[in-house]
């Protein structure tokens, strides 16, 4: 684990992105491992013959083959971008994790006593219906805001949110005393 | 050149540019594949999530890697 808590530090909760926001790249993927075969089906009905001592269907098949072992990367690296996308509620912090291709990781935390506003936001008919859409952060003293889009259910990860800053302000007037 | 109203493209190649590709794919998807793991197991992704990513990413990237190998296999015979 590469976030590193304090001596008294626990993980509330963690929000990650809907499944939906991943249809965009899925629908990429299936069209480009689709589409060799869409080239070769057009380039058959073509009034060409390719003379050759060798296999031509081998030929494209291992062609075939290695674009979709390129594609099967691909697909991994675009699932673990989206999986690494995470922001951690802990009882005293906010942990903004974003994972921005595989070499690019970005970590903020924000401390739970300068959250100001929270606010959540459900865009369109897609977002509406699935119930997800963009929670959004503002920072006390920095114009630096934390936004997390597509998350499921972003009126309750708001909630949770505000609940921790409660708890987390409680916890802190209790130490004072 | 033409053959009557079709079209004759001559494409001969050697089989070592074959195994070329497949070396440079191979190179390729074990660097990437090295980086993905770590993230897997260094970045949290839990229990049976990991076990289950990783034995799906392997099982198909060996199955079209030993697709690959067979299609050369045969590219001389066929």
């Amino acid at each position: 684990m590469a976030i590193n808590l304090e001596k008294d530090e626990y993980i509330i909760f963690e929000v990650r992105k809907h499944w939906f926001t991943m249809m965009g790249p899925a629908i990429f993927i299936c069209a480009a491992a689709l589409l060799p075969v869409f080239i070769y089906s057009i380039f058959s009905a073509l009034p060409v013959v390719i003379e050759s001592e060798k296999n031509i269907t081998v030929l494209f098949l291992f062609l075939y083959s290695i674009w979709l072992l390129v594609l099967w990367v691909i697909a991994f690296v675009i699932w673990t971008d989206y999986y690494l996308d995470v922001w951690i509620v802990t009882n005293k912090n906010l942990i903004d994790v974003e994972q921005l291709g595989v070499f690019h990781r970005e970590i903020t935390t924000t401390r739970l006593n300068r959250i100001q506003d929270i606010n959540s936001e459900v865009r369109g008919m897609f977002q509406t219906f699935l119930n997800f859409g963009d929670v959004s952060i503002q920072n006390a003293g920095t114009s630096k805001q934390f936004i997390i889009r597509g998350v499921e259910n972003p009126a309750n990860v708001r909630e949770n949110i505000e609940k921790a800053v409660s708890q987390n302000a409680q916890s802190v007037n209790m130490a004072s005393l | 050149m033409e053959k009557g109203a079709l079209t004759t493209i001559p494409l001969n190649v050697p089989i070592e540019i074959l195994w070329g590709i497949l070396l440079v794919a191979l190179v390729l998807f074990s660097l990437f594949s090295w980086v993905l793991v770590h993230h897997w197991n260094y970045y949290g992704i839990k229990g049976n999530n990991r076990i289950f990513a990783k034995s799906l990413y392997f099982i198909g990237a060996i199955t079209f890697i030993v697709i690959a190998i067979l299609l050369i296999g045969s590219y001389d015979f066929l």
